[in-house]
């Protein structure tokens, strides 16, 4: 019995110091300091969506203009703005359902009258090899992604949605990349996959310098697992390495570095994910 | 066992009930461990959960008092589901990824209204959820809150510096090319440019022990308006554009990195308009300059009102209303450019100061107040 007490007074006095210690370390951030690396994150979404504006443009027109190899050779190049910046993007259920939904979020898939945006183009264009009836799609994607542009710049920025971005990009990219089913009829998931680790890493990159003196370890391991990330992605370039050149067909990807992804992206979206709590914002 | 006799064995019969009694404590034992498991779980009385199913969410509608409330979402469908929780088109709380058979939580500040749930396919009619208000009403804007109106009040600063510097360029080129008219036309642009950036120039000012004189900014530019505007002024405008440029370089970065206090937003924006009243009434400066100066810092107040609007929405409705009346009813004098004269300048000189009366009714009501040392991101609720 006396055993047990002094036990379970030496245990609540463990939990008393641990507590202290937890209050401290998150004092450590100052509301002050998280202004700023907020505010350099909606910068970079704004360059992006102006990116996104343009490429969009070039993309529908070539839709429009019935020419089907330019469209194709566009469609991935202009996704990346998109997926770069989705966890801002996809805040407006209805532009993100409208852009960027794929048709198993519909009822009657495919033929669903609702199913619109990027994968309904990528379904004419790659499936069917043809641009026959996908200037109504086309338009509607250039409005709403417009529409997009000016909501965006009108919002004030979550602070917990930006800092939570970076493991919600990973968990995206372990839950429908690695599988393949992102970009079915084009094969382009690679492109979608850089774009979605290139708007983790900017995310990571920017409140790095707030953490990093507490949590020398995690900043190590994630950097560390973008570098194994990037660098098998790097090898799947049609010019391995040029970081200027696009991607190979996913169907290209090996079992071994498929699996190799996964792993290393699901432990990325664990340790990203306690992110908000360093910095005091869950 | 008091009946049990040191020399007798215990009878098989005691030793079984024993047997079975400590069995059940055990038992005991167990269920209130998994009880407190599920009360951790479940965030206490707070929780509400919600079962997917392939035809929807169950229950269809919600109703939870305001605050911070907890969501467990359980995935009966086939496929994996996201579940959100949105307001109007905003997604305000979602949880993505939930895979069949499996059970998620999350946690969301959820003010007075009313919301949609999406509950699986997107084609899937959503639930509804209420909030309902709590008798003490919203509470005082979060440190997450402040943090991102003053993140979106820096884009802005920064935004607004990019084109201040593309009009001083432009100011810059009609100088050197000589063009009367452009040249007062440009000078027009960049000092509303200017006048709408005065909030973080006077800060600025201010806290390098500057307070009394003009910033180095509109010192520059009002050197240039002699240049530009009087006839017989002999100010080298040469010199003048040079100075004005270099004084950009130079305070673009501070700018770009000034910290200010949230309750300085609504404060400094009342101040300007005020200085700007009072100087307007002694000084009698041109109109048409007077004005255009008064154009610049509405811009600024405008984009001051905008930031504040979500976190004056719920809790001061009456103080926002009174604010946006007032700038509508200065932009539509100020839009007017077709009654020039007295009565015009009289119109915005009322205007202007009305405004600052009711900007002065924002701090008291989000409870900000001067001087407060910053506060910190761990202190959120």
């Amino acid at each position: 019995m006396k055993m047990h007490s002094l036990k379970a007074s030496l245990m609540t006095a463990a939990a008393l110091v641990l507590m202290a210690l937890n209050v401290q370390a998150r004092a450590a951030v100052s509301a002050e300091q998280l202004v700023t690396p907020i505010a350099e994150y909606k910068l970079y979404v704004l360059d992006n969506l102006d990116q996104l504006v343009d490429h969009t443009r070039r993309f529908t027109t070539a839709v429009e203009q019935g020419e089907l190899d330019r469209a194709q050779s566009l469609y991935a190049p202009t996704r990346v703005y998109y997926e770069r910046i989705e966890p801002i993007a996809e805040l407006f259920a209805d532009l993100d359902a409208s852009i960027d939904a794929r048709e198993d979020d519909y009822e009657h898939g495919v033929a669903d009258p609702d199913f619109t945006g990027f994968h309904r183009l990528e379904y004419g264009l790659f499936h069917n090899d043809s641009t026959d009836g996908m200037a109504p799609y086309a338009k509607g994607l250039m409005s709403d992604v417009n529409d997009l542009d000016s909501r965006v710049r009108d919002l004030t920025f979550p602070p917990s949605t930006v800092v939570g971005g970076a493991a919600a990009l990973m968990e995206e990219v372990a839950a429908t990349k690695v599988s393949g089913e992102e970009d079915r009829y084009s094969r382009t998931d690679l492109w979608d996959f850089q774009a979605n680790v290139d708007g983790a890493r900017e995310i990571f990159s920017l409140f790095k310098p707030l953490v990093a003196q507490q949590h020398p370890d995690f900043v190590a391991r994630v950097t560390k697992n973008f570098g194994d990330v990037e660098k098998t992605l790097a090898q799947y370039r049609t010019t391995p390495d040029d970081p200027a050149s696009g991607f190979v067909s996913y169907d290209e990807v090996s079992q071994a570095d498929r699996h190799a992804l996964a792993g290393t992206v699901t432990v990325l979206a664990e340790d990203l994910s306690t992110l908000r709590g360093m910095l005091g914002l869950d | 066992m008091n009946d049990v006799s040191a020399n007798d064995a215990p009878s098989p019969r005691l030793l079984r009930i024993a047997l079975l009694l400590s069995l059940l404590l055990l038992l005991i034992a167990l269920a209130l461990f998994t009880l407190s498991l599920r009360v951790t779980t479940f965030g206490g009385n707070a929780g509400q959960t919600v079962t997917v199913t392939s035809d929807g969410c169950h229950p269809q509608h919600l109703e939870v008092p305001a605050g911070r409330r907890t969501f467990t979402v359980v995935n009966h469908s086939s496929r994996a589901i996201e579940w959100e929780i949105i307001d109007g088109v905003m997604v305000l709380a979602e949880r993505e990824n939930i895979a069949p058979g499996l059970r998620q939580t999350l946690s969301a500040d959820l003010a007075p209204g009313h919301y949609t749930m999406t509950c699986g396919l997107l084609s899937t009619p959503g639930g509804t959820l209420e909030v309902v208000a709590s008798a003490d009403g919203p509470p005082p804007p979060s440190t997450a809150d402040i943090i991102g109106v003053l993140a979106e009040y820096r884009v802005s600063t920064i935004l607004q510096l990019r084109e201040l510097h593309q009009r001083i360029d432009t100011l810059a080129a009609a100088i050197s090319d000589g063009d009367n008219e452009a040249m007062r036309h440009a000078w027009l642009a960049a000092r509303r440019s200017e006048r709408q950036l005065a909030l973080v120039l006077d800060l600025l000012a201010e806290q390098d022990g500057d307070s009394s004189a003009d910033n180095p900014l509109s010192a520059d530019l009002q050197q240039l308006e002699k240049g530009l505007f009087e006839s017989n002024a002999s100010v080298s405008t040469t010199a003048a554009i040079n100075r004005l440029r270099e004084n950009l370089e130079h305070l673009t970065p501070p700018l770009k990195a000034l910290s200010i206090e949230p309750s300085q937003l609504a404060d400094t924006s009342a101040g300007l308009l005020r200085h700007w009243h009072d100087r307007q009434r002694s000084a009698g400066e041109p109109a048409a300059l007077a004005v255009n100066d008064l154009a610049g810092l509405t811009h600024g107040v405008d984009s001051v009102v905008r930031l504040l609007t979500p976190l004056l929405e719920p809790r001061a409705p009456d103080v926002l209303q009174q604010v946006r009346a007032a700038l509508s009813a200065l932009q539509a004098s100020l839009a007017d450019d077709t009654t020039t004269g007295t009565s015009a300048i009289q119109r915005l000189n009322e205007r202007s100061l009305a405004l600052a009366d009711a900007l002065t009714g924002i701090n008291p009501a989000l409870d900000m107040h001067a001087s407060a040392t910053p506060p910190e991101a761990a202190e959120s609720p």
